[in-house]
């Protein structure tokens, strides 16, 4: 569902030179599972799912998402994707439903009203349902970007750091969407720093570190590799030393 | 030990100090503001002088003359005449019109050279409101021009940079619709907002007009379907502006960066808007290449009476062609390197 092969990406910074962000990458995420993408900050996580929501084009490599080219078939790419990072902001002089409705049109929704309606009474938001979106606390908007991302019911969810912020209730119920989605064959790449959450939910993780995939294994296996038998230990132990 | 406050200062100091477009409007904006300013106006009087010296207005005679014309007023043979001179027995009767700025050095020149000993009589000859509606043909433009950029820069600048801002961008870049469909939206919706702010303060302008006109007791001999006649260049001229405002801001990485590069943008246009009112400045006499200054005169002239259509053909053209390669460009900016 998620094929990634040689993905690179360089930025061009006029102090620091040339920053190799993401330097070959390849792994795979399948259609009934949750892929954890773990790395430390900088480590290159959000340029690669920048990449495969085709925010950004790659330098070198390929990737595909539901088995279309994310540079040939670029816009077809985004209709299959969910995508959710700390930056993807919502309206803030539209309402929650009104942001729903208007992203479902752009993904081309013939039932847009619908969907939105749908998701209002998913997410049990229908109370705040018709407030501006800058007058919601931070919890309710990201119900609210969460429900935006799944809102065309795409194949594959991209979510970078997606409980950034959130409290412990907020962020239960994202885990309970992202196991439905499992359990609906849907593929889910997910990144986060908080190994809790990936032990929680992912069946198998990348750990990437310095642009460069360190590890691609089950969950079981990661942990296996500690003395401690704690995904923590083996983190630290892929991506201590150099980035690069 | 220093105070906190010091530390604080310095901070600030070493922020304001490390950002170009704070060093840009704080710095050098002042340093070179008078005498820009002074330089500018130098150059536009010594021109204007220039103007005045090699102009020789025409005039025609009549009566019996007693002195020659002034060697920079000539006698009009063949060409219609900008001010008349009558000899009479006792005296000297000018004829003039004061909305005509050749007829207006004219007379200048002729009281100078005939003041003393020949009592003069000069009078103005224009039809009553002619002097003001030439003021208004040249204002009108001027405002369309300035308020299609004023009305249009700050909608720009929230559609495109505080839409990077708050994140709202990628939400939108990251469905299925094409990059181009968002700064056409963007396009539509700056253009629509800046047409109501244009249409709106033309309805308001033309209201004060009238009444000031009605309260000093002065006459505007300027047909309203006139007004009517430039509002679709003025739609042009307002949907340029608010692709060079959706330009000005598309490379931008803040909002700050925005207002400064867009208000830099809007001051050129203005500056082009300026070129188009001044008084040597006349339809197809090579600022037709100019962009906005030729759509400016174009609507002065058919204010002012005139019908230039393949003058008002170029104009549109220009306005439509280089707003759609600012909008293409823009769209080069909007988000370099990001897939289609």
């Amino acid at each position: 569902m998620i094929e990634v092969e040689g993905l690179t990406r360089r930025f061009h910074d006029r102090e620091l030179g040339t920053i190799t962000a993401v330097d070959h990458v390849n792994f795979r995420a399948d259609p009934g599972e949750i892929v954890g993408l773990l790395g430390p900050n900088g480590a290159g996580k959000t340029t690669t799912m920048r990449m495969l929501a085709t925010l950004i084009a790659p330098d070198e490599g390929t990737a595909r998402v539901n088995g279309l080219d994310v540079r040939q078939d670029a816009a077809e790419v985004r209709r299959s994707i969910g995508y959710l990072s700390a930056s993807t902001g919502l309206y803030g002089r539209l309402t929650a439903r009104e942001v729903l409705e208007y992203v479902a049109r752009l993904q081309g929704c013939p039932d847009a009203a619908a969907r939105a309606d749908a998701l209002v009474e998913r997410f049990e938001i229908e109370r705040f349902s018709h407030v501006t979106c800058d007058r919601l606390s931070t919890g309710m908007r990201q119900k609210v970007n969460i429900a935006r991302a799944l809102v065309h019911d795409p194949p594959v969810l991209i979510f970078d750091e997606p409980t950034a912020g959130l409290d412990v209730l907020v962020a239960q119920q994202l885990f309970t969407v992202l196991e439905e989605a499992r359990a609906a064959g849907k593929c889910v790449l997910y990144s986060t720093h908080i190994m809790g959450e990936a032990e929680r939910l992912c069946s198998r993780v990348v750990v990437i570190h310095g642009g460069r995939v360190r590890a691609e294994t089950s969950m079981d296996e990661l942990r296996s590799r500690a003395p401690d038998g704690r995904l923590e230990t083996a983190f630290i132990d892929l991506v201590a030393g150099p980035s690069a | 030990m220093q105070h906190p406050i010091v530390h604080v200062a310095h901070a600030e100091l070493r922020q304001v100090a490390r950002d170009v477009n704070t060093l840009l409007l704080t710095v050098l904006f002042p340093l070179f503001l008078f005498p820009g300013a002074v330089w500018g106006m130098t150059q536009v009087e010594s021109m204007r002088e220039g103007w005045e010296e090699g102009l020789r207005p025409r005039v025609t005679v009549e009566g019996d003359a007693r002195e020659p014309l002034p060697e920079n007023v000539v006698e009009a043979i063949d060409r219609p005449a900008v001010a008349r001179l009558t000899w009479r027995e006792s005296e000297v009767e000018i004829a003039y019109r004061a909305s005509d700025p050749e007829s207006v050095i004219a007379r200048d020149r002729l009281v100078d050279a005939l003041d003393d000993p020949w009592p003069l009589e000069v009078h103005d000859v224009a039809p009553p409101g002619e002097a003001l509606s030439v003021v208004v043909a040249r204002v009108v433009p001027l405002i369309l021009v300035v308020l299609s950029l004023f009305a249009s820069m700050y909608p720009a600048v929230e559609a495109v940079v505080a839409d990077r801002e708050r994140g709202t961008q990628e939400t939108s870049l990251s469905t299925a619709a094409p990059r181009w469909v968002f700064l056409a939206g963007k396009l539509v919706a700056v253009a629509a907002i800046t047409l109501f702010a244009v249409s709106a303060s033309v309805l308001s302008a033309a209201a004060t007009l009238v009444h000031v006109a009605v309260l000093v007791g002065a006459e505007i001999a300027l047909d309203p379907l006139r007004l009517l006649a430039i509002f679709p260049l003025a739609v042009l001229t307002a949907l340029y502006g608010a692709c060079v405002s959706l330009l000005a801001a598309a490379p931008t990485r803040s909002f700050k960066q925005a207002q400064n590069t867009a208000s830099a943008a809007v001051t050129a246009v203005m500056l082009l808007a300026l070129v188009g009112v001044l008084p040597r400045a006349e339809l197809g006499s090579g600022l037709g290449w100019l962009p906005v200054s030729n759509a400016v005169l174009v609507m002065r002239a058919w204010l002012e009476g005139e019908t230039p259509w393949a003058w008002t053909g170029v104009a549109a053209g220009e306005l439509l062609l280089l707003g759609v390669a600012s909008v293409w460009l823009a769209t080069r900016w909007l988000r370099p390197g990001s897939l289609a």
